[in-house]
């Protein structure tokens, strides 16, 4: 009986025009996606190869710079992609510098790019609700599922089996674009998908199975609680909605009011004027200089290891005062999005894009994880290097080391921070799904 | 009869509570991003401020320094008379914050950043740096903030969907349709009707939600707008209606097409995904593929090659000792020349990018969002004209920054024009010292001067006639938006079936 519901909720479905329009959606918009967003990832490996060369060409003992690898992974699920650091310059008893990159392109502030992130998270689960809203209350109007009531079914099964044939009939046009949009990758001559990349994809697809999920069983919940589709497809909007574009995006914002920082202005001027104090000491120390020169008569090549030595003594003192006050208002930073990520965590649509991020690796975590490797990685490759000012005094010897290249967290690493938000797409899911059992089990299924 | 219906409509829309959710959403919504621009608005504007009055002192990196020094015998020595290039690294060159920006962030952001006009090693050219992506909350990034653009564009866009979509064929359904007709009442009327009530039930949630937040707005003491920039909130106001009115009569066209509300309701949302998600977001993409321009990365390394073949020649007709991280052999003389062939690049692909960008606005066009985005930015001053704008008042300021500071130390560096920097310097220890410390004061003394009243400089924004000049295309679009779904809206009803 649960498998004759099951099949005339799929069939009933699939001979729709939303069945029509979601595979057209689904099918159109994954597949120029793909095609679109690789062609970026090979030009983004290209530039990436020339960044490397142009970084080997202008590295010394004193100085070298660490790129990242770009993914396919962070192309197709962009993340904070765009705002990422692609390379970082390291120079001897400096703080790692980032190298910034020039954005050129003004529309991608306009209008958001369309990744595979978007195309799951905001149309599909649109058609999520397309497909549920009427599953139930539709029903009731048409007075079917009285008649259905009067068969020798139990009400569990009969929710169950609407669920599980309309979650079937949702998936099937969603399935048919990933897969079509996953054949594009792997036929593509210039993309080679590794084992992991393979393996976080699939992590991916099961993420989005069960966002899809959450979803349709709110669709199904909200069906069952209103007694007219047209009530119930408003309702469905309102909360879609307040999901997928209110909560996630005032939750940064409101995680401000929490808890504020400076702006970037007020912080480069705190850091201006910490600039121009030590500028007033390296003066000083010039002036002394200068008078001891005088005093003792000293010749160019004397004078020139005093100078060098106050440069060496101001630059670093500039770079510890510099890099302490941008510490600490990066430590505030991250305080900051930690609380916006707990706040949109109240929607699933936040929980999906930060569930696909981590496991794309272009979270934002994971670019301050890069960053703080190559930190640790300039402590270990200066340790017995002189510094630049020195080798101006005495040039020394440069020995050949071996160089560093960052690896991106491995998918266990990922798994395991992708597990937040996953479980609480499983609990919303949940939630959905018991709120939908316990409100049928009341339902009145005359019209 | 006309106001007949009107009523009705209004009186079905309270009953399925589709005005209190618009009412909620659109108070809360509204509010709240007034509420938080406001706040976000006067941080940056303190910021700005502080920037700002800081520059006049603090903006001189490393004022000029004098070395005197000596030779074997203890006689000084002219020619090791060496100076420390001076370094003029200003940080934070602001525009100053668009207080429209509230209403339409757009590309607020991008003209905010902090402008570093600093030297090329040595060399007094400023370069215009304009990034620093790192510095701020990474989810603003994920999630952008909600403004009276997006509330518009994307959630009022939406809500007018679900107020038409059973409008035609819900009553068709119903059966109500017929009996309405039998009445001595035209199609026409009962589309001006329907209009009338739907339109109205949503637009005075909206107006009054507005209104609350344009209060807020106006009574925040940060807030001065003078009548061009009401002018505008009023402009930008009445294309917003336009808008809505369009997708209002997009979903009687199509509820008018079906037969059945729910199918209408599919339709309707997919061509709103296209329509607002889809076709905007594609403009670039297409854009990308006509007009190819070589990626940043790629023009930098041009731009590197060049610089590092002019280099190469400097060393092999005169080697120089200095070697700098990060750039390789440097060589002060050809600093120039670099400097003129890195403007040559970029001016080359500076026009290819412009075509770029004026095809994917042209492609963004096709969708009415698209049109809406780019008149509302531009009413707002937030637009990619705007950004244009202030880019071609950077470019003009830092020549004219590079052509004063050229002039300095080259007068500077004039043995004759420099009596108290380097001629007839004292032999004598005690002389000699009172001699630099004043030549130092005075050398900073002079840099700073004209730093500071080059910082005097500020941005201009688009007069309103300049904006219109540029946002008229995009209006006009719109009314024709508007003018076509009408018509179309129109026909399908002269032609529908009423029967059940």
């Amino acid at each position: 009986m649960l498998w004759i519901i099951m099949t005339k909720e799929f069939l009933e479905k699939v001979l729709t025009l939303r069945f029509f329009v979601a595979l057209i959606l689904s099918i159109v918009l994954t597949i120029v996606s793909v095609v679109v967003l690789s062609e970026d990832y090979a030009q983004e490996f290209a530039d990436y190869h020339l960044r490397t060369q142009m970084h080997a060409e202008t590295s010394n003992e004193q100085l070298i710079a660490v790129d990242r690898k770009p993914s396919i992974l962070t192309a197709l699920f962009q993340g904070i992609t765009k705002g990422a650091a692609r390379s970082v310059r390291l120079l001897i008893g400096f703080q790692p510098k980032i190298i910034e990159t020039i954005d050129d392109n003004p529309f991608s502030v306009l209008f958001p790019t369309v990744d595979l992130t978007f195309i799951i998270g905001i149309v599909m689960s649109l058609l999520a609700l397309l497909f549920a809203y009427d599953a139930v209350c539709g029903e009731r109007e048409m007075g079917t599922l009285a008649l259905i009531a009067s068969q020798p079914i139990k009400k569990p099964m009969l929710i169950l089996g609407k669920w599980l044939g309309g979650y079937f009939s949702l998936i099937l046009p969603c399935s048919v674009g990933w897969i079509l949009g996953l054949l594009i990758l792997s036929m593509h001559p210039h993309i080679q998908l590794s084992v992991t990349d393979w393996s976080a994809l699939g992590l991916i697809i099961v993420g989005a199975l069960l966002y899809l999920a959450c979803f349709f069983a709110l669709g199904i919940l909200i069906s069952t609680l209103t007694t007219r589709p047209s009530t119930a497809i408003v309702v469905l909007l309102f909360l879609w909605t307040l999901f997928v574009f209110v909560i996630p995006n005032l939750s940064p914002n409101l995680a401000k009011t929490f808890s504020p920082i400076p702006s970037f202005s007020t912080h480069s001027h705190e850091m201006t004027l910490a600039q121009t104090e030590v500028e007033h000491q390296r003066q000083r120390w010039h002036d002394a200089v200068a008078l001891e020169v005088i005093d003792k008569r000293l010749t160019w090549a004397d004078g020139k290891k005093l100078l060098l030595n106050i440069e060496a003594r101001s630059t670093s003192a500039q770079d510890k005062t510099l890099s302490n006050i941008i510490q600490a208002y990066h430590r505030k930073i991250r305080r900051q999005e930690q609380i916006a990520s707990g706040i949109a965590a109240l929607s699933p649509y936040a929980c999906f894009t930060f569930f696909t991020t981590q496991l794309a690796a272009s979270h934002f975590e994971n670019d301050a994880k890069f960053i703080a490797a190559t930190e640790r990685f300039e402590n270990e490759y200066f340790a017995d290097t002189p510094s630049y000012f020195q080798t101006l005094v005495s040039p020394g010897e440069g020995t050949e080391k071996s160089f560093f290249f960052y690896t991106e967290p491995t998918i266990p690493e990922r798994l395991k921070l992708a597990l937040g938000p996953l479980s609480l797409l499983l609990l919303y899911t949940g939630l959905c799904l018991i709120g939908g059992y316990a409100a049928f089990m009341r339902y009145d299924v005359k019209s | 009869m006309v106001w007949l219906i009107a009523k009705k409509e209004i009186y079905d829309n309270w009953q399925s509570h589709k005005i209190i959710l618009t009412f909620a959403l659109c108070i809360i919504l509204l509010m709240m991003s007034v509420w938080l621009g406001l706040i976000d608005y006067s941080e940056r504007l303190l910021g700005y401020n502080l920037t700002r009055n800081a520059n006049t002192f603090a903006s001189v990196g490393k004022p000029a320094l004098t070395y005197v020094f000596f030779d074997e015998a203890g006689k000084l020595n002219p020619n090791s008379t060496t100076r420390a290039a001076s370094i003029v690294n200003l940080i934070g060159i602001y525009r100053r914050p668009v207080g429209l920006s509230i209403l339409a962030r757009g590309l607020e952001d991008r003209m905010n950043r902090p402008v570093r006009l600093f030297d090329v090693l040595g060399g007094y050219t400023a370069t215009i740096d304009t990034s620093n992506s790192q510095e701020k909350n990474k989810l603003f990034v994920l999630f952008s903030p909600p403004d009276f653009l997006f509330v518009v564009k994307v959630v009022l866009s939406l809500l007018t969907i679900l107020f038409t979509f059973s409008a035609i064929a819900g009553e068709r359904e119903q059966g109500t349709l017929q009996l309405m007709l039998s009445n001595s009442v035209s199609r026409g009327q009962m589309l001006l009707g329907k209009f009338l009530g739907g339109y109205l039930s949503i637009v005075i949630p909206f107006l009054v939600a507005v209104l609350i937040a344009l209060f807020l707005l106006a009574r925040d003491p940060l807030i001065t707008f003078g009548g061009e920039n009401w002018l505008r909130i009023l402009l930008l106001l009445i294309t917003s209606l336009a808008y809505i009115a369009l997708f209002f009569f997009i979903g009687l066209y199509i509820s008018a097409l079906t037969q059945r509300a729910a199918t209408a309701a599919v339709l309707l949302l997919a061509i709103w995904v296209i329509l607002t998600l889809v076709v905007p977001n594609v403009g670039w993409l297409v854009a990308k593929q006509v007009v190819r321009v070589p990626s940043q990365q790629q023009i930098d390394t041009e731009k590197f090659k060049t610089a590092r073949e002019i280099e190469d020649d400097a060393e092999r007709s005169k080697p120089s000792g200095m070697f700098v991280p990060g750039y390789g052999k440097f060589h002060p003389e050809v600093q120039p020349q670099i400097e003129e062939a890195r403007q040559e690049i970029e001016e080359r692909y500076a026009k290819l990018r412009q075509k770029r960008l004026r095809l994917s606005q042209i492609v963004t066009r096709f969708s009415p969002t698209g049109a809406y985005v780019h008149a509302a930015t531009g009413l707002a001053q937030t637009s990619i004209e705007d950004e244009e704008f202030y880019h071609s008042q950077l470019v003009q300021h830092k020549t004219q920054l590079d052509a004063t500071i050229k002039e300095t130390f080259a007068l500077l560096q004039k043995p004759e024009k420099q009596p108290l920097i380097y001629q007839n310097l004292p032999q004598e220890p005690r002389a000699l010292r009172d001699r630099l410390v004043k030549i130092n004061s005075y050398e900073g003394g002079t840099v700073r001067n004209i730093i500071q009243n080059e910082l005097s400089f500020t941005f201009d924004l688009l007069s309103l006639p300049r904006t219109l000049n540029a946002i008229w295309l995009d209006l006009s679009l719109l009314v024709l938006w508007l003018g076509f779904s009408f018509v179309f809206a129109m026909l399908a009803i002269m032609k529908c079936r009423v029967r059940q």
